[in-house]
């Protein structure tokens, strides 16, 4: 029994537009989505950009990713045999490469509104 | 010419010590530059952490009673000095976070709802709702709010920058561009937590590699007791879905919670009472020798017996113990299903060796958190952690600022360094014909230490596994990674295994010198405990590793 994944794919280095690369590997007992992209990463395809993070707790929120056009944690997806799933980057984040977005570009003052860009430093 | 920037004090690591170092620097009116490996409230150790966080806030409670159970959890080996300062600021530290927007389970009556946790002689566990997260959070809102602050969430530290014997910054490489970048400061905090990931099975996130403990070693920082590592009695092994994840024993045993069982492999109570982590541990080995233990090395968790209700268990694990609704979402319903759970590597107890004010033994060198050595001991109270981040997050700022106001930027070019750090990674990017990916080093690594340098620990074996690193340095030079430059995580990879082998080396010598059995750290050919503690303390000297034990302090 296998598991396809169809996962998004960008380098702003060498990609003008995005495109799909397909990965199918045997499907093991509880495999979650976060372990399955790991997996790509250490023994398919080392090219593929995720964050390697997870807080076993559901709340850090560091593995998100869009399943099925519906934004999930993965460490909480447990996916099926036989099955093809599409995995894309978390909505509304900037795109850092592949399925790496970038959550802490800017940040909002909830006082003043006013917006801290962390890059230059300084509130615009 | 490179660009280097300049800050007053630099931070590493954005766990809950950095940022409330950043925190308490910045409301000094200092300039902080803060390095993280991801972004914040979702990188570190912090977010994984329990619920828990020590302080003496109840009435009948005292800093003094705080004092002598961590004295005496910490089996003699806890600087006691440290274990006071953690006792007596912890309070006002708590009271901090409550400022900062961090909420805690309350009683009816507005004070702080507690628990009994193994080795306190009072209620004194606090419950921080959303557990670590929710306190790393809270801090980031805090720290967004204040100016004079910059945050890098893609940093990996790569070296130090030293000038006559003194810290003068770091070098590090920003994962999400692949550019080396320098930064000089006056005064350098690390705070960039554990080296669990040096074994196979832990309940921690993957950062934590601890290279940059490798690094202050090589400019001479002085590291203790090394080999203290806590494992935790009770992390997931089975089903797959949820291996690694932590559902604490704290909360099944105890009556007033969800009065569980653990049970061995053939259904049978092993553990009576409420055992500290240590002697759990303890407890579990008992069981794998006889050949008793679970199929996974560990053991069931059982709450078939329990007085509860299914109701009132399902009341109370909502209430009490988030594990239980992400248990759910993967399928496990802990109050039915067997959750088979063993030992895994939670906590480093040992790291660099710091005063009761946060400073190493190197100048302009401060560090709070999982990174130092000597608050704990050799073993560690459930909660006392985020505590730690807290009350030495905040003095070694303090210390850290200080030092700014009496210190100078010295003039210096760092271009040579940054050169050879590039000529590093072109040396890495390379295609080898006997070329090694990082993660798989990183495997062969874990393999090693997991056989070697376990849980339970003999000279043979230490030795045999101080012949295997040594092989796995040679290695270092083979590494191969892909050539990126946006989000090069290979390439942080290859800077984190190349530390984790210098580290693990270390650990291994720690663990050799000390021939006796305190603590987590288990001895099979030296069952003693020695009547007087003392630290493993290692340290280069001309190049040599000079180990040495050195008393514990006293109060």
């Amino acid at each position: 029994m296998n598991i396809r994944l169809k996962v998004f794919r960008f380098d702003p280095d060498v990609d003008t537009i995005p495109y799909y690369s397909t990965y199918t590997f045997p499907w093991t007992e509880g495999i979650t989505l976060l372990m399955a992209v790991k997996k790509i990463y250490e023994t398919l395809d080392p090219t593929l950009g995720f964050r390697n993070y997870f807080c076993g707790r559901g709340l850090c929120t560091s593995c998100l990713m869009t399943v099925d056009s519906v934004v999930k944690k993965s460490c909480h997806v447990v996916l099926e045999p036989e099955r093809e799933y599409l995995v894309e980057p978390v909505k509304n984040y900037p795109i850092i490469r592949d399925l790496v977005v970038d959550f802490g570009i800017k940040r909002l003052d909830p006082e003043t509104d006013k917006v801290y860009d962390i890059k230059c430093g300084a509130w615009i | 010419m490179f660009n280097v920037r300049k800050a007053d004090i630099l931070v590493i690591g954005g766990g809950g010590a950095g940022i409330k170092a950043a925190i308490v620097a910045a409301e000094n009116g200092k300039k902080v530059i803060l390095l993280s490996k991801g972004p914040l409230s979702r990188t570190g150790i912090t977010p994984v952490a329990g619920e828990g966080i020590e302080g003496a806030v109840n009435p009948g409670d005292s800093v003094a009673m705080h004092f002598s159970d961590t004295v005496k959890a910490g089996r003699g080996l806890a600087d006691e000095d440290l274990v006071w300062a953690l006792a007596e600021d912890s309070i006002d530290r708590i009271h901090e976070l409550e400022e900062y927007g961090t909420k805690f389970k309350k009683k009816e009556d507005g004070t702080f709802a507690t628990s009994v946790r193994p080795g306190q002689s009072h209620s004194r566990n606090l419950f921080i709702k959303g557990g670590g997260w929710g306190m790393a959070a809270s801090l980031y809102k805090k720290l967004a709010k204040l100016p004079n602050i910059q945050i890098v969430d893609s940093a990996v530290v790569t070296r130090f920058l030293v000038k006559d014997d003194q810290v003068i910054g770091a070098v590090y490489l920003n994962v999400n561009d692949g550019k080396i970048e320098a930064i000089q400061s006056k005064a350098t905090i690390l705070a960039s937590g554990g080296y669990e990931e040096l074994w196979p099975f832990t309940d921690t996130p993957p950062d934590t590699t601890g290279e940059t403990l490798a690094m202050v070693y090589q400019i001479g920082g002085q590291l203790v007791d090394l080999e203290m590592v806590l494992y935790y009695p009770g992390v997931v092994v089975y089903p797959p879905a949820a291996r690694g994840w932590l559902v604490q024993y704290e909360y099944i045993l105890n009556p007033d919670i969800l009065d569980g069982r653990v049970v061995n492999g053939q259904g049978e109570e092993f553990i009576k009472g409420f055992p500290a982590r240590d002697e759990f541990i303890g407890a579990i080995q008992r069981e794998v020798k006889n050949g008793t233990a679970s199929p996974h090395g560990g053991f069931f968790v059982d709450l078939s017996q329990s007085r509860y209700s299914h109701e009132i268990l399902t009341e109370k694990m909502l209430n009490w113990l988030h594990q239980y609704s992400n248990l759910r979402n993967v399928g496990i319903d802990l109050r039915t299903d067997k959750l088979e759970m063993a030992p895994a590597a939670h906590y480093c107890l040992g790291g660099i060796r710091i005063d009761d004010h946060g400073q190493t033994n190197k100048k302009g060198l401060f560090a709070a958190g999982e990174i130092t050595g000597n608050v704990h001991g050799a073993n560690r109270i459930s909660g006392n952690a985020l505590s730690e981040t807290q009350v030495f997050g905040k003095r070694a700022a303090m210390s850290a600022c200080q030092y700014a106001d009496e210190t100078d930027f010295v003039t210096v070019h760092f271009d040579q360094q940054l050169i050879d750090e590039y000529e590093q990674i072109s040396c890495w990017q390379q295609l080898k014909e006997m070329g090694i990916r990082p993660s798989a080093l990183k495997k062969e690594l874990q393999k090693v230490m997991d056989q070697y340098v376990g849980l339970e620990r003999n000279e043979t074996r230490l030795q045999a596994g101080l012949v295997l690193i040594k092989k796995l340095r040679d290695k270092v030079a083979n590494l191969t990674v892909v050539s990126q430059n946006s989000y090069c995580y290979e390439l942080r990879e290859a800077y984190e295994v190349r530390g984790m082998i210098d580290l693990a080396q270390l650990v291994i010598l720690s663990a050799l010198r000390r021939k006796e059995t305190r603590g987590h750290h288990f001895r099979t050919d030296y069952l003693q405990t020695e009547k007087t503690p003392y630290h493993t303390s290692i340290c280069l000297s001309q190049g040599e590793h000079n180990i040495v034990l050195l008393p514990v302090t006293k109060r």
